[in-house]
């Protein structure tokens, strides 16, 4: 009896590390972050006066929070689609596998390598308006990361570019998994690479597609580090995301009433717009 | 016998037009990095010219 008791509990002990770091530093910051944002603190972020939501309603009058909400979207809805659909249509190039494959695959891989600050760099010098070869290639003259209405826009293309990598890397995978007896069938029937691609590939690895969507979105939102390396928040905030917004708002100006409600706001928009994801997974995600 | 040799060259000369088409494509997706690794080459007063250059004119290390 006893030792069927230890067998119980011992999976459970196993578990319990993992379990301790993992409600150490996510849920009891984001608890104790959920708590403060209902109070006044000071410059620490030590907590003086009880508010109830009088930070909630500051910020979601505040201009530079609601232009930072808009500039998240605008930034996922630019980067995710277009990172998985460009990593797609990079996977199945690579799908056959040839002599040279390998050569084309990690050309395709390899800005997974590169970290996001020395992406920033890169793009820093291509994008400058005058020393960068981005407008000499266009024949523009366009000021990429200072110009309010390119900023976040061009900030969107790097991070396409960064999760190009990954995406493609995942998506290869789920296009040779592709059972090559229905690809077969499709040819006998006289599919071209467009009906192929759309009506057997696409369905079948759309576990995968949703995945990165999902995981790109998730990481979308919480985008900061490009923004805070590359624009300082833009000009007036033009280009601040909300995590940047969030940032600023606590680090730079120890304002961390705003902070709190911002990384809160931020939260309830990436939920709303995960279960927003999950509800389209039941109607287009095929597991059969 | 003619006709069959013939379409499996014309088989070997698209892959091999498919997969110069890829290096192609996989070299625009590295074009950042191979633009940066021609910069790092370039003298100084090169990366501050105007117009910008791809290429260096003087390798530098």
């Amino acid at each position: 009896m006893r030792r069927k008791g230890i067998a119980r509990l011992e999976p459970l002990l196993y578990l319990l590390p993992a379990l301790v770091f993992f409600v150490l530093f996510t849920y009891y910051p984001f608890v104790k972050t959920v708590f403060n944002s209902f109070f006044l603190t000071n410059f620490m972020g030590i907590r003086k006066e009880f508010v109830g939501l009088e930070n909630y309603l500051r910020i979601l009058q505040d201009k530079e929070f609601l232009a930072a909400i808009k500039n998240t979207f605008i930034y996922v809805l630019a980067s995710v689609p277009l990172s998985v659909f460009i990593a797609l249509l990079l996977a199945l190039i690579a799908n056959k596998k040839t002599r040279s494959s390998p050569v084309y695959e990690t050309m395709f891989a390899l800005p997974m390598a590169m970290s996001s600050s020395v992406c920033a760099m890169i793009f820093e010098l291509m994008y400058n308006p005058s020393l960068g070869i981005l407008n000499e290639i266009l024949g523009t003259n366009i000021s990429w990361l200072t110009d309010s209405r390119y900023t976040i826009y061009s900030i969107s293309f790097i991070s396409v570019w960064m999760n190009i990598g990954f995406n493609f890397l995942f998506l290869l995978a789920a296009v040779r998994n592709v059972p090559a007896d229905l690809l077969e069938a499709a040819d006998m029937e006289g599919a071209n690479f467009f009906l192929r691609s759309t009506k057997i590939i696409l369905p079948i690895v759309s576990p995968t597609v949703f995945f990165l969507v999902i995981n790109s979105l998730a990481r979308s939102m919480m985008m900061s580090g490009l923004v805070i390396i590359l624009t300082d928040g833009g000009r007036s905030g033009s280009a601040s995301t909300m995590i940047s917004y969030m940032y600023t708002q606590s680090v730079n100006s120890q304002n961390y009433n705003n902070g709190y409600a911002a990384a809160i706001v931020a939260f309830i928009i990436t939920f709303i717009l995960m279960l927003v994801s999950f509800g389209f997974e039941k109607k287009y995600v095929h597991y059969d | 016998m003619d006709t069959i040799v013939r379409r499996n060259s014309r088989k070997k000369v698209g892959g091999i037009l498919f997969q110069a088409f890829a290096v192609a494509v996989g070299l625009l997706v590295l074009f950042p990095i191979i633009y940066c690794c021609f910069v790092s080459f370039m003298k100084p007063n090169q990366i501050q010219s105007i117009p910008p250059t791809f290429f260096p004119r003087e390798w530098t290390l």
